[in-house]
């Protein structure tokens, strides 16, 4: 399997199940495409800050409650 | 799956219904698109044009090579083979859209949106082709400088921009496909 080409991980998907969003919604509310959510799920993109922030307030939680860092090593 | 095949069933939760259309088949996007279809179309142009002139290379003197009009229709070719591919390609994802469930408009509207993650793509993949332009035209300029035929110059340009247009389209395509 590719390595995902991000450290920044996410728990979107289960955030999302917690409070029954689907990917074309939670696309919709932050204006970008429903693949560009899939892409930040699946960790193939980091969202800019601005698209984090407004995931996290979509979803009800802190930042760090969505994405965290995950260093090398 | 559609929601309205999961309810009928009766086999899932209310809550799997509204997971379910995760699962549905997700179209490239606008971008994407368009790049496939402008590298396919790049791609099937230049190598029948540079097939032509290597055929003629073999058989004429440089200087009586007819190139100019097979270097115009390449380009009118590879230009029209690029809309009318991302056309077909378009109204596939539409009808694709319409039978996972999207009425007709909406699956229309979402074959044909550009966001953030588009744009970020769209200026990496630039910066690569810039360099690879930027180095045809210093060997065109060279060439001109060095008083070689016009048919080098004219077709040295014609090979950079062609790998320009193909090192932009590939890098898009792995962006979207593996990510960055």
């Amino acid at each position: 399997m590719t390595p995902k080409p991000t450290r920044v991980v996410n728990n979107i998907r289960a955030l999302r199940s917690d409070v029954e969003m689907t990917q074309a919604e939670l696309a919709r509310r932050i204006g970008v495409t429903r693949q560009t959510v899939i892409a930040i799920e699946q960790g193939r993109y980091s969202p800019s800050l601005e698209v984090a922030f407004q995931i996290a307030h979509i979803l009800g939680r802190r930042l760090d409650e969505v994405f965290q860092y995950r260093p090398e090593g | 799956m559609s929601e309205i095949l999961y309810i009928e069933s009766g086999a899932m939760t209310d809550r799997e219904i509204h997971l379910s259309t995760d699962d549905d088949h997700v179209p490239m996007t606008t971008n994407e698109r368009a790049a496939w279809a402008y590298l396919t179309s790049v791609v099937l142009t230049t190598a029948g044009y540079l097939a032509l002139m290597i055929g003629r290379l073999l058989h004429e003197p440089v200087a009586e090579i007819s190139w100019v009009w097979p270097l115009v229709w390449t380009l009118v070719a590879s230009v029209t083979g690029t809309i009318a591919l991302t056309i077909v390609l378009t109204v596939a994802a539409i009808i694709a859209g319409a039978r996972g469930g999207a009425g007709l408009r909406d699956a229309a509207a979402v074959a044909d949106v550009t966001d953030v993650r588009d744009k970020e793509i769209d200026r990496r993949s630039g910066r690569g082709a810039a360099v690879v332009f930027g180095t045809g035209a210093g060997i065109g300029l060279i060439l001109t400088m060095i008083d070689a035929d016009r048919f080098w110059i004219g077709n040295a340009l014609f090979v950079a921009c062609a790998l320009g247009a193909v090192w932009e389209t590939t890098t898009k395509i792995r962006l979207y496909r593996r990510g960055f």
